[in-house]
């Protein structure tokens, strides 16, 4: 006499999906009503008059009418972010580089001098602008204090309105140390081989560089750019803490300006509005620099 | 437990596929969000208070701590064993309060908060704060022991909004060391404009071409950003009609005030890259250019009276009494503001909140913290190794009685020199306007239009004419709005 075995309740598949989904589940939630909810809600947000503390009243376009064609500090700040992101980003991508190159040497001591440029990207962004504060001071800052002993007077920097931003990439340039960390990962992921191959075609020191280092760091750089790009349009911090946006709107970035719209000014219809153009603009940039990735970035694997 | 059962059993039932999981969550988490978000909090009305309880009831309070305040409620909590209090930091509160707003619009703020009046019109007329004129009139609290300027900044439409705290007026401080150097009368300040643009060249001292030491500088203190309102009250400027409805400083009053410290610095100060040089070394800095004696004459507040008197080589004077323009002279001129309490528009524990304010506006905290804060002046001269007694000059409290003890106690033993000062400032109170009747219903948006105005002035970015004219136009197109926005509520 046979007895009929039990059929199993849950496959093994689907156990496995089943218990796969409820170690994600605290993170689904999350997602939806951290990430999802506030993207979603700022979305409809941007068409409403909001203040955070009365109720929302439906005004269409009007937010977006408004920036576009009454807004003249919109365009203030976002030409001020554009000037922070055309100067920072070159600049950025150029020092992590020349970093890298630098400290992708063997030489004795190279992890101690490795982790003095890292360090004051580890260094708390606020306690960083305090402290940038002090060494860009006119008087006796550290900058202008070096400057006269050479016998420049150096300018005003925060005070001044055309040294301001420069001032705050200055500063923002002292953190390259990340984006160099992860160049120096690129450089050693070259393969030695293509540099004895050039070298043995009888590559000079340059051509290597621009024929194999270039090349195959494309995508490393290319990585940096995006992120820096995108980081850099939503400064805020720096300019924050260190100006408040002055002088005379000089530092008001695009996120300064709707961070002061949505919190100071109570107007978060507006604020929403302006972050979902940053959003677009940002999102566009982006494509724009996938599309263009494939006239210089180099995928070894693509390639073969 | 039981929920995961029951989710195993409708998964054995149907099976799990990535779309129904999605769905289920989404819709779960959906629901939450929109039931929360359906759940409209309202102001308590006084009948709905909760009841005191026997139990030791914590209410939460934001103010800006520091350890006279610690100290102070400890004292409340040991007179009054049914509240504990848990203190939290009030955060940036000057020209706006995002933490304590997107608290309350959240439904999650505290019990109790600590405000400045510089908004505060704009945030009751926006139900940020419980009225409490129900428990002022059922405790019989009469508004005519309070200090009349800050009551009307409290007051919005007819209703109270919170219980005013301190309170402060502009100071005009001189150096009379400096003075007698100059050859000046150190017990006589400049009285108007035409005497500061007299004194200032005579006060100024040159290195060379370098000026080092400045007679007067009007953007004073470093990194302040509402100068530009003493001064075009003492030109006879206001900020707004009195219905509260149009802006009026881009009116000749401002114009001219903007005009004169552009003047003033380009004149007297070395032009502006020379003086903001020269005022950027200090800012961040625990000392002002006053306390330092590299400037002679400033136009700072009363809350400096006793400051000034850790700095034993600055031989000081001051009077609350701005000097004015000739347009203007004879006009008593000065502005005043402070800190007030507010009970939050959802607490429920209001009977608890209010029985805190009551206290807190009283001698009986003028006492606690009078004597924390003695104890840790006293240390600091120690520490300092500063000559004499203590100068102990605590900020002025706006409940009369409290006031009179503050006199009794703390005031009465200063030295003449802080005692006259003392009594200057408080007669000032007597016709300064509140910042809360200056700003209005667009008060954010005016605090930082003195801001860009003064700076584009100040920088040659716009002439006074243009940079008001711009800030005018934000400020109006935020009162139209808010007024609207209250007239359609």
């Amino acid at each position: 006499m046979t007895t009929a075995q039990p059929k199993p309740r849950l496959t093994n598949a689907a156990r496995e999906a089943l218990t796969c989904y409820l170690f994600l589940l605290p993170w689904g939630i999350g997602f939806l009503a951290f990430v999802i909810g506030p993207v979603v809600a700022s979305f409809v947000l941007g068409f409403m008059d909001y203040e955070i503390v009365t109720p929302a009243r439906w005004v269409g376009l009007a937010n977006y009418i408004e920036l576009f064609t009454d807004d003249q500090r919109f365009g203030m700040s976002m030409g001020n972010t554009l000037y922070y992101v055309l100067v920072f980003v070159p600049f950025h991508v150029i020092i992590a580089t020349l970093l890298a190159l630098l400290l992708n040497q063997k030489a004795r001591g190279i992890a101690v001098y490795r982790t003095l440029f890292y360090v004051p990207s580890i260094v708390p962004i606020v306690a960083g602008a305090i402290l940038w504060v002090w060494i860009l001071q006119p008087e006796w800052g550290l900058i202008n204090s070096t400057l006269r002993m050479v016998g420049i007077e150096g300018p005003l920097w925060l005070a001044s309105l055309t040294w301001s931003k420069p001032a705050l990439i200055l500063m923002a340039l002292w953190g390259s140390g990340a984006a160099m960390i992860i160049v120096l990962a690129g450089l050693q992921g070259v393969p030695q081989h293509l540099y004895e191959a050039a070298e043995i075609d009888g590559a000079n020191r340059w051509q290597r560089f621009q024929h194999v280092t270039i090349p195959m760091l494309s995508p490393t750089l290319f990585f940096i750019l995006v992120l820096s790009v995108i980081a850099s349009f939503q400064v805020f911090t720096t300019a924050y803490v260190m100006t408040g946006g002055g002088p005379a709107e000089s530092t008001l970035f695009y996120m300064l300006y709707l961070y002061r719209r949505a919190f100071v000014l109570l107007d978060m219809g507006y604020a929403a509005s302006m972050a979902w153009i940053l959003f677009v603009a940002v999102l566009a940039l982006t494509l724009i620099q996938f599309k263009l990735a494939s006239r210089w970035v180099y995928y070894e694997v693509e390639q073969s | 437990m039981a929920k995961v059962n029951s989710y195993e059993k409708t998964v054995v039932q149907t099976g799990v596929s990535r779309r129904s999981f999605l769905k289920s969550t989404a819709a779960v988490t959906g629901l939450a969000l929109a039931t929360s978000a359906c759940v409209a909090p309202g102001p308590q009305a006084a009948s709905d208070m909760a009841a005191p309880s026997e139990e030791p009831v914590n209410i939460q309070i934001w103010w800006r701590l520091r350890p006279t305040i610690e100290g102070a409620i400890q004292v409340f909590e040991e007179t009054h064993p049914h509240i504990t209090v848990s203190l939290g930091d009030l955060g940036e509160a000057v020209y706006g309060t995002p933490k304590y707003v997107t608290a309350v619009a959240a439904g999650k703020g505290p019990d109790v908060s600590y405000q400045n009046r510089h908004t505060f019109r704009q945030f009751a007329s926006r139900n940020l704060y419980r009225p409490i004129e129900d428990l002022l009139e059922r405790d019989n609290l009469d508004k005519g022991n309070f200090m009349a300027g800050p009551i009307a900044d409290l007051t919005w439409q007819g209703t109270l909004y919170g219980l005013p705290h301190t309170a402060g007026t502009r100071y005009f401080f001189w150096n009379r060391t400096h003075f007698e150097e100059a050859g000046l009368d150190p017990d006589v300040g400049p009285e108007t404009w035409d005497d500061i643009m007299e004194m200032a060249p005579q006060l100024n001292k040159m290195e060379g071409d370098k000026i080092v030491r400045y007679g007067f500088l009007p953007h004073f203190p470093p990194g302040l950003s509402d100068q530009l309102l003493i001064y075009a009250m003492e030109n006879g400027g206001v900020s707004q009609s009195e219905d509260g409805r149009t802006n009026l400083i881009n009116t000749a009053p401002w114009v001219e005030a903007l005009e004169w410290c552009v003047h003033m610095i380009d004149e007297f100060g070395g032009g502006n890259a020379a003086a903001s040089s020269f005022m950027e070394g200090f800012a961040g800095q625990p000392v002002d250019p006053f306390a330092q004696g590299q400037v002679s004459m400033c136009s700072y507040g009363n809350w400096m009276i006793g400051r000034y008197a850790k700095f034993p080589d600055l031989d000081y004077d001051g009077t609350g009494l701005m000097p004015v323009s000739a347009a203007n002279e004879g006009a008593q001129v000065n502005w005043s503001c402070g800190w007030t309490f507010v009970i939050d528009p959802n607490t429920e524990l209001v009977e608890q909140g209010w029985e805190f304010m009551k206290w807190v506006i009283s001698e009986d905290y003028v006492r606690a913290a009078g004597t924390v804060g003695l104890e840790l002046e006293k240390e600091e001269w120690a520490r300092q190794q500063l000559p004499g007694e203590p100068i102990f000059a605590p900020t002025p409290p706006v409940y009369q009685p409290a006031m009179q003890f503050m006199l009794d106690e703390y005031y009465a033993v200063l030295p003449e020199r802080q005692k006259l000062m003392m009594e200057r400032y408080l007669d000032s109170e007597t016709f300064s306007v509140g910042c809360g009747q200056i700003a209005g219903l667009a008060a954010a948006e005016l605090w930082i239009g003195f801001k860009n105005a003064w700076e584009s002035a100040l920088t040659k970015k716009q002439t006074p004419q243009e940079a008001l004219d711009a800030s005018h136009a934000d400020v109006q197109k935020a009162l139209d709005a808010a007024w609207e926005n209250l007239e359609s509520a």
